[in-house]
Formats: structure tokens, sequence, C-alpha cells
């Protein structure tokens, strides 16, 4: 039950921020400045409540979390916590927690792009922006103002990196405007390797369609779509395939993609249904 | 975490569109609900209140993206993740219930926030969500799911000190679902 002081206190809270900024895309001409330019400031040990990284192309820990980059251990469920005192130029924002974030031997995969590079950024939650930074090796290729304000819904920021062809990591950096804390994402590109849209990525792939074999079933089951078989992760199931997990057989109502969690149970029966 | 958890707190109970109705694939659901143990403390209500707030935040986005052009793939993840959390949300507004607790978070929680971040998903990035043209669609819808996502999966350590063995396993479950959902969303997003 909601009450009046509530709700009060709700639209005070949300009226403090300005309603409907839309999904412009911010365009940054270079900016090259060699060496940092940043404070080095201290933590006060207040941890923002800010949590972000960049996801396309894939960061280091988007890659984790996309499994595409096996074994990168807890960050691969929280890619958004890569967050350290500001001034900081590892891609492990020097926390040894993400270690592995900083280690080269993983043989980070490098997306192809064209010279001129789009980058997203996903959030956890919005705290107000210093600004976004982007580093080459010590060198800032490019600095977008935040004006101290909540990001958007979506952020991107397009940086030119021609002068920086060929294998790079750019390090991405979300400077937390009312905290000395920042975020840190390590993007590994093949600059002016392409780009097209085309391009496969070299490590990600998509869920595989793969079914399970069917069973020998008796030939007068008319159901094409039963799949039979055990249930599997990252397997494509369609309305009235059937499978069997922990010895009890379900019917799927409704299609999709498999994974980890959404097993058949008590707790999917939107997904499957006893049979 | 704990500031992330502090967001999170800001989000519960701030929810109060109504939820929108099941993806048109799905047939009509099983009213079978499972029981939860009576014993349970005050980490597993505030686990279960936030965690109904956060799924019905994630069901606002994934309500806008029923009426959307997206591709065959995309449209897929949202519908089941459209039907699996209104599964959970019935399931834990039950478990409340029958515990005699709110299944909303109260005021105290929401106002240890006022100093505190803002979360992934608010009513902003709803409407703009909404009002994103059909060619950005995909991507926004993508990328704001992704966060809300990840967030979700940052809730679930709340229920780490709680203490009802249903509200575990569930907590467990979507922190794996979750992380399994935002693994096939960036593969889509930077594939």
């Amino acid at each position: 039950m909601i009450t009046p002081i509530y709700k009060t206190f709700k639209v005070r809270l949300w009226s403090r921020f300005v309603a409907s900024r839309g999904m412009r895309k911010v365009f940054v001409y270079p900016l090259v400045i060699a060496g940092t330019a940043a404070a080095g400031l201290v933590a006060t040990g207040t941890a923002a409540s800010a949590h972000g990284y960049v996801s396309a192309p894939p960061s280091r820990q988007a890659l984790c979390a996309a499994r595409a980059v096996p074994d990168c251990g807890p960050i691969q469920f929280e890619p958004q916590s890569v967050e350290a005192p500001k001034g900081q130029r590892g891609c492990d924002g020097g926390v040894a927690q993400w270690s592995v974030l900083s280690d080269n031997s993983r043989d980070w995969p490098a997306r192809s792009v064209g010279s001129s590079v789009e980058f997203t950024w996903v959030f956890t939650a919005r705290h107000r922006t210093a600004n976004w930074e982007y580093f080459v090796g010590n060198t800032r290729v490019a600095t977008v103002d935040g004006g101290n304000q909540q990001p958007e819904a979506v952020v991107t920021h397009r940086v030119d990196l021609s002068r920086f062809p060929g294998r790079q990591t750019v390090l991405a950096v979300w400077n937390i405007g009312d905290t000395p804390m920042a975020f840190y994402s390590c993007v590994d590109l093949n600059v002016g390797g392409g780009g097209n849209p085309g391009n496969p990525p070299p490590a990600a792939t998509t869920a595989p369609p793969t079914k399970a074999p069917p069973t020998t079933k008796a030939p007068t089951t008319k159901a094409p779509t039963t799949s039979g078989g055990t249930w599997k992760t990252n397997t494509s199931y369609k309305i009235g395939d059937e499978v069997t997990f922990d010895g009890k057989r379900y019917t799927c109502r409704q299609s999709h993609t498999s994974l980890s969690g959404w097993e058949p149970s008590i707790f999917t029966l939107a997904l499957w249904l006893p049979v | 975490m704990l500031a992330a958890t502090a967001a999170l707190m800001l989000a519960a109970g701030c929810s109060t569109e109504p939820r929108k109705a099941a993806p048109v694939e799905a047939v009509p659901a099983a009213d079978t609900v499972p029981a939860a143990d009576a014993e349970h403390n005050s980490a597993d209500v505030m686990f279960l209140q936030m965690m109904i707030t956060h799924d019905d935040q994630g069901l606002e986005l994934t309500g806008l993206a029923a009426d959307r052009t997206v591709s065959e793939e995309v449209r897929l993840l949202a519908a089941a993740i459209d039907a699996t959390q209104h599964e959970e949300v019935k399931i834990m507004e039950s478990w409340l219930t029958g515990w005699k607790e709110a299944t909303e978070a109260s005021l105290d929680m929401s106002a240890h926030t006022s100093h505190g971040g803002l979360p992934a998903t608010g009513p902003e990035q709803i409407e703009a969500l909404r009002n994103t043209s059909d060619a950005d669609f995909e991507t926004t819808f993508l990328t704001l799911l992704t966060g809300h996502q990840n967030s979700a999966v940052e809730l679930t350590n709340l229920a780490r000190d709680g203490v009802n063995p249903q509200t575990k396993d569930l907590a467990e479950r979507i922190k794996q679902s979750r992380a399994d959902q935002v693994a096939q969303m960036l593969r889509m997003i930077g594939g």
C-alpha cells in the first residue's frame, strides 16, 4: 500500500532529474592530449552508487559476461563493477579483484572497426557524470563532458581513432560527478581493419540452434516439433517441444533459447509445463 | 555492492505502472504456485519486495518490445523474459502475502537512497525507449535491458542474509538466468 507521504516523496525525488532527455548521439572530435590530466584523487571510502561498462564494441568485461572469453571469475556476473578512484590507467582500475581484465595473456579478441568508432555504455545505476574519457596508452584521444547530469537512457560516443591504426586497447573511463570514483572499460580493437556490420566477431558466438537429437518415438506421434531428449542450455525450443529434466517430462509453451536458471521447474511454468 | 543495492532500493516502490499482459504466444497459465516455508527473516522480505519492483520495471521494457519491430531472436527473448518474470512476480507476491508482509518496498527502504545514485531503469528510461525510433529501438531495448538484468544479479546478493530456503533457491535461479540473459543480449549487441 502506497501512502500519500510516500507518493510525495517519490515525486519530489524523481522531479530532481530532467525528464525526457533523448538519445542524442554525442560526436567527439579528436582531442589529443599527451599525458594524463586527471588529478589523483584519494578515495574517501564512499562508494559511488553508479555502475556501468562499455557494451559495444565489447569491452573485456563484456566479453567475460557474454562468455566469449571463458573463466573470467566473478566479473562475468558484474561487468559493471570495475570501479576505482579517478586517474587509473589500467583495464582493472587497479583493483586486484578484477586483475583478469589487465591480463594480456588472456588473448582478448580485437574487434575489427573503421577509423571512427562508436562506443555504447550500459548502466546499472545512473550517477551524475563529470565526463567520459578515452585513452590509447597514456594519450587521451577524446573527452566528453557529462555536465554533472544523469546519463541519458543510452549513451554512445563516436571517437576518431584514425591516428591509431592497427591493434589497440582503448581505455574508456566514466568519471563520476559527485564522488571521487570512476568506472573503467578496456576495449580491444583492430582500427582500420574493417568495421562493416558484416564482419563476424572474432570470438563471440551466438547461441547454437542445435537441438537435442530426437528420441525414437512411436510413428503415430504427430507433433513434428517434439524434440525429445534431455533439456540443455543454449538450445532453441519451440512451443510443443518436449524434454526430460530431472526425471520428468515437460512440454514447451513459450518459444525461447534455454539458459541456466530457466530449467524446467515449478518456477518456470511460463516456459515448461509438466506433461 | 552496497551502493548498488542502495540505488535499487530507490527503484523499489517507485514502480506504479500496471503490469503488461503476457505475450501473445503464451497459453493460459497454470495456477500452480510453489509454496514457501514459514521461516523467513527481514532479508528474505527485502529481497522479494525489491525483486518484485525490479521485475515489474523489466516488464515495462519487455512490454514495449512486444509492440515494436525487432528481430525474431530478440522478440523471443523478450517474450520469454516477459512470461517468466510475470510468473516470478506471482510467486514472490504469494510468499510475501503468506507471511503477511507487504508486497511492495516500504518508504523507509526508499528513503535511504536519497543520497544515492539512480537505478538503471526508471520512468525516464522507459519513456525514452517508448520514444525511440524503429531504427534504433532494438539496440536501445537490448542496452537498457542488459543494464537492468545486470542489476538484478546484484540484487540477488540481498538474499544471502536470508533464511528461507525457497527464497534462496529462487534468488540463485534469478542470478543465473539474468546472467545468461545478459550473455545472450551482449552477443546480440556486440555480435
